[in-house]
């Protein structure tokens, strides 16, 4: 087990990620070690390693072992809202990091949001879009995440019951200075959240918001799963994408954008 | 590792994945947080971690160096209850008692955060990762929002010792 003090002890102890299991909030690794489905060789523990600093500003930069609790204080929407989603005793615990890993609520807020990932591992440190790390994240340690502030956002989410599983499906909306961006998550368990650009051109093109979600269908390949099927997937995401877009709407009008 | 539990330092001699939930149960013998699903879902588990409510399912040994956890024994005890605790017992707050020691240290946390009184939507908020299988919710929402408001009924329900004629 190794409790590095700095970023870069940190970085030095988690080299290109081969046989390191890191460990953060706990909130992943632990159960799998308790129910003994992970049987770690050596442990990385980020407690002390100083990942967890915010900085506020044009961009947001929250480190990756920042909690989801620190993050909704001063994230925009959708990301607060993404971050908001489990309870109050997880957020708390659970990292930043950890959730991007794993495929977690954050993902579709921060390709939403163009956010970037700074990480270190083979071959060196790298910052990467987020969409283009979340498609391959393994054997990476999230030192950052660097989030552009938009104009506006909105996160929505269907879920089962309880309030730890998966999502059903997860959609994020922002404007930012380019136009409206979306993205979801939720298409398949611990699948990677993707962006939306042909809902985003039909946006462009003055598309009524209705008409430009049905177009969400184009840009996802959802799946069956143990929490609903690939058919009910298709069916509720235009529905839940325009609910998102109609809140833009409303935000826009509210603050006198259009 | 040491760290403080219930004011009394502790030297733990688990390894240091072992989660604060069995050295809390199997080292001290402090039974009151319950292990339920453990992995975090159930709540049952909760105890304080530096004021904060954390799942003790969650936590490892090595994070814990220098901490201070309060589990529900130290709350309060049958003749100083806390005053959650005789909210609890006033508004028939638990049943079969095991997400209780929980709840208890969710909803204590949660009042001193707001430091007065609580709305019934924040008690849902705070207490939204805690299950109970008995009450439906209703009457742990009422002790809650009660305790903040510093109410008292006035009468509390027999303890089943006291019923057996075990306690005064």
């Amino acid at each position: 087990m190794v409790v590095p003090s700095s970023a870069t002890a940190a970085i030095a102890a988690f080299g290109d990620g081969a046989g390191i299991t890191v460990l953060a909030g706990g909130t992943v690794v632990t159960p799998l070690v308790t129910h003994g489905a992970l049987w770690p060789h050596r442990v990385l523990v980020l407690r002390a390693a100083g990942l967890d600093g915010i900085e506020d500003g044009a961009t947001l930069v929250v480190g990756g072992a920042a909690t989801l609790a620190a993050l909704a204080e001063v994230a925009p929407e959708p990301l607060a809202g993404a971050a908001r989603i489990p309870d109050y005793e997880i957020r708390g615990q659970a990292t930043v990091g950890g959730n991007v890993m794993i495929g977690g609520d954050l993902q579709p807020a921060l390709v939403a949001l163009g956010a970037r990932v700074r990480s270190a591992g083979a071959g060196g440190l790298r910052v990467d879009p987020v969409e283009d790390f979340i498609a391959a994240p393994w054997g990476r340690l999230v030192l950052s995440l660097e989030v552009p502030r938009p104009q506006a956002g909105a996160f929505l989410q269907q879920r089962r019951r309880h309030s730890h599983t998966h999502p059903v499906l997860s959609v994020a909306v922002a404007r930012r200075a380019d136009g409206v961006h979306v993205a979801v998550g939720g298409l398949a368990e611990r699948a990677p959240a993707v962006a939306c650009p042909s809902v985003e051109r039909a946006l462009a093109a003055g598309a009524p918001v209705r008409e430009a979600a049905e177009r969400v269908v184009e840009d996802v390949q959802p799946q069956d799963d143990s929490l609903a099927s690939a058919w009910y997937r298709r069916r509720a995401l235009p529905v839940l994408v325009a609910r998102a877009l109609e809140r833009l709407e409303q935000l826009d009008a509210a603050e006198g954008r259009r | 590792m040491k760290f403080v539990v219930n004011g009394a330092q502790h030297t733990t001699v688990a390894g240091p994945l072992t989660t604060l939930l069995y050295v809390l149960r199997e080292e001290l013998g402090l039974v009151g947080a319950k292990a339920g699903c453990q992995h975090g879902s159930c709540g049952a588990c909760t105890v304080l971690i530096d004021g904060e409510p954390r799942r003790s399912c969650l936590t490892v040994v090595a994070t814990l160096e220098g901490a201070e956890v309060t589990t529900v024994e130290a709350l309060g005890d049958r003749s100083h209850l806390s005053d959650v605790q005789v909210a609890f017992n006033e508004h028939y707050a638990a049943q079969c008692g095991f997400c209780t020691p929980g709840m208890l240290l969710a909803a204590t946390a949660l009042i001193k955060r707001k430091g007065g009184p609580v709305e019934r939507d924040e008690v849902v908020e705070a207490l939204g990762g805690h299950y109970c299988r008995c009450t439906g919710y209703v009457r742990i929402l009422d002790a809650v929002v009660a305790a903040s408001r510093g109410e008292r009924l006035g009468a509390m329900a027999p303890s089943a010792l006291e019923i057996r004629g075990v306690a005064p």
